[in-house]
């Protein structure tokens, strides 16, 4: 089981429990996925987050990592099954906490909180909607096939959109809950331009 | 695609996160994540339409800080305690211990308690951020719900569904819908409504389906799309989406009816979809999908051409006569959902 992945779904559901209730797997991979692209934002490789990404059909983001680890906390009793999704069980938020305090993963939740700050602001649905437009998911709805996400031409059109918002935020302002809001705020207007032509 | 480098810079200037921390720098930033986090939970338990007047709610950068004179204030320990209280206006501080003082009938000036807080306030549908006397309107995402925090989101399709009908479609207070009417009495749709129809629930769906993706117009067969495709995410199902309207309908230019629609109409969607869900079984094989057949029924009970207002027991006529299905699809087919019925009311005179 891939370390970064289990710590990553672990704080994601640590952090959107409380706010939306239990968190569904695919909800999981969203915020995992929206955590690595602000990572890219901040300047980091994308080779740096630990486990990649793959594009699925449907246009949502898929981590195998993530998959793997979300299993295997559930074996483990670490993560719990509620009604409306997953949460975390009393040995899983100690491990989370535990996990946290690491040298290691202290830049990891950076970005999962800034990703899970979005859904405070905005329904998780519009989130899993903005990131849809974002340039790596838009190329797998446009060719209507499953394929891995952030391979080089993803990484060169997110940074240009990256740049632009950069220009537009400051990049005197730390928290990435900032650019995360305001990038897929403008994402979510894109879709609904989208649907309207 | 790249950026729209104005759009961008106007819309980074409108967003009140943005506002907090040019006032507050990071403290400013950590207020507004409980502030944001508190006020989902209150609204849980609290309607903001049912409040009179207005809600205010503030985190302070430090809870050494009081804006507002504590001993005057209720304190609420857990969300659920909001449940208890009707009525309004509300002032609410969110403290670093998880609680809540409530103050009822206070009207502070949110401007200035933003001096040393973050304050959020509700008024009229109408949802405002403040930061050391400046002001920013949270946008507003769906006009349906009073709160963009307090949009629901739902698990099933049905549920979905089901709120659609009693929030939006009913007095049409979807934005998108009520651009399918022809006047303001809504007794007869303009012609050719059923693509405002399908970009209101599709738009609906995508922002409150919790786990899937919404897609209008989705091709099933050769000659056919399907209304609206929703796609659950990692797993196999699939819900194709059938919508018909009953009622009449006006050309915008000469005001003469171009189309009416019976119960009958319903029964032709029916057909439509089971056909549909024929095709697609051979196209997505490996799909487990559902059909649902959605009707917006705006039937009016002895409406002439020449009408311009309706009495209520014509009006709301057909509110509760449901649609005589045969075959009844859904009760032979396991593909196939009950199918849900919109009455759209008119305003009646």
């Amino acid at each position: 089981m891939s370390p970064e992945a289990a710590f990553d779904s672990l704080a994601i559901i640590a952090r959107l429990e409380p706010t939306i209730g239990g968190v569904l797997p695919s909800e999981v991979h969203l915020f995992a996925y929206l955590a690595c692209l602000l990572s890219l934002y901040s300047g980091k490789p994308v080779s740096d987050w630990g486990y990649s990404f793959a594009g699925t059909t449907e246009g949502s983001p898929f981590g195998a990592s993530v998959q793997e680890a979300l299993t295997a906390l559930r074996s483990s009793g670490d993560l719990v099954e509620h009604t409306t999704g997953l949460g975390l069980s009393n040995s899983g938020r100690q491990e989370y906490e535990l996990l946290r305090d690491l040298h290691r993963n202290s830049a990891r939740e950076e970005f999962i909180a800034g990703g899970c700050s979005s859904a405070l602001a905005l329904p998780v649905p519009l989130v899993r909607t903005a990131i849809q437009k974002e340039p790596a998911l838009r190329r797998v709805t446009t060719l209507a096939s499953a394929r891995p996400l952030l391979e080089r031409v993803d990484v060169d059109a997110l940074h240009e959109q990256f740049n632009a918002l950069a220009s537009v935020v400051g990049t005197e302002i730390r928290d990435v809950m900032v650019p995360a809001i305001a990038w897929l705020s403008y994402l979510v207007r894109v879709a609904a331009t989208d649907s309207r032509s | 695609m790249s950026i729209d480098l104005e759009e961008m810079r106007d819309l980074v200037h409108e967003l009140y996160v943005m506002m907090v921390i040019q006032q507050h720098g990071s403290p400013g930033a950590a207020a507004l994540k409980e502030l944001l986090a508190a006020l989902h939970k209150i609204y849980r338990w609290l309607d903001p339409e049912a409040v009179r007047d207005r809600v205010v709610v503030f985190k302070a950068l430090s809870d050494s800080d009081q804006p507002l004179a504590h001993n005057k204030a209720v304190r609420v320990q857990r969300p659920e305690g909001f449940a208890q209280h009707e009525g309004g206006p509300f002032v609410i501080q969110v403290l670093e211990s998880g609680e809540f003082l409530l103050w009822k009938e206070e009207t502070p000036d949110p401007a200035q308690l933003s001096a040393v807080a973050v304050v959020y306030e509700y008024s009229s549908r109408s949802e405002y951020f403040f930061a050391k006397g400046e002001r920013r309107k949270a946008p507003k995402i769906d006009a349906a719900y009073a709160s963009v925090f307090a949009i629901p989101a739902f698990s099933t399709l049905r549920d979905a569904l089901s709120a659609y009908g009693t929030v939006m479609a009913r007095l049409s207070t979807c934005e998108i819908l009520k651009k399918a009417w022809f006047g303001d009495n809504r007794l007869f749709f303009k012609a050719k409504p059923e693509a405002t129809m399908r970009r209101s629930l599709a738009q609906f769906l995508a922002s409150t389906l919790r786990d899937a993706e919404v897609r209008p117009e989705q091709i099933v067969d050769e000659t056919h799309p399907v209304d609206i495709k929703v796609t659950w995410m990692l797993s196999n199902r699939l819900a194709l989406i059938e919508i018909k309207w009953l009622g009449e309908s006006k050309d915008e230019t000469t005001g003469k009816v171009t189309t009416s629609y019976s119960a009958s109409r319903a029964r032709d969607g029916a057909k439509q979809l089971a056909d549909y869900l024929d095709a697609n079984r051979e196209r997505a094989s490996e799909r487990r999908t559902r059909g649902y057949l959605v009707v917006f029924d705006a039937r009016r009970r002895g409406l002439t051409e020449k009408a311009t207002e309706i009495v209520r027991d014509a009006g709301l006529y057909y509110a509760d006569i449901d649609v005589p299905y045969d075959p009844k699809y859904h009760e032979q087919r396991v593909d196939f959902d009950e199918p849900v019925r919109f009455f759209v009311e008119p305003k009646c005179a």
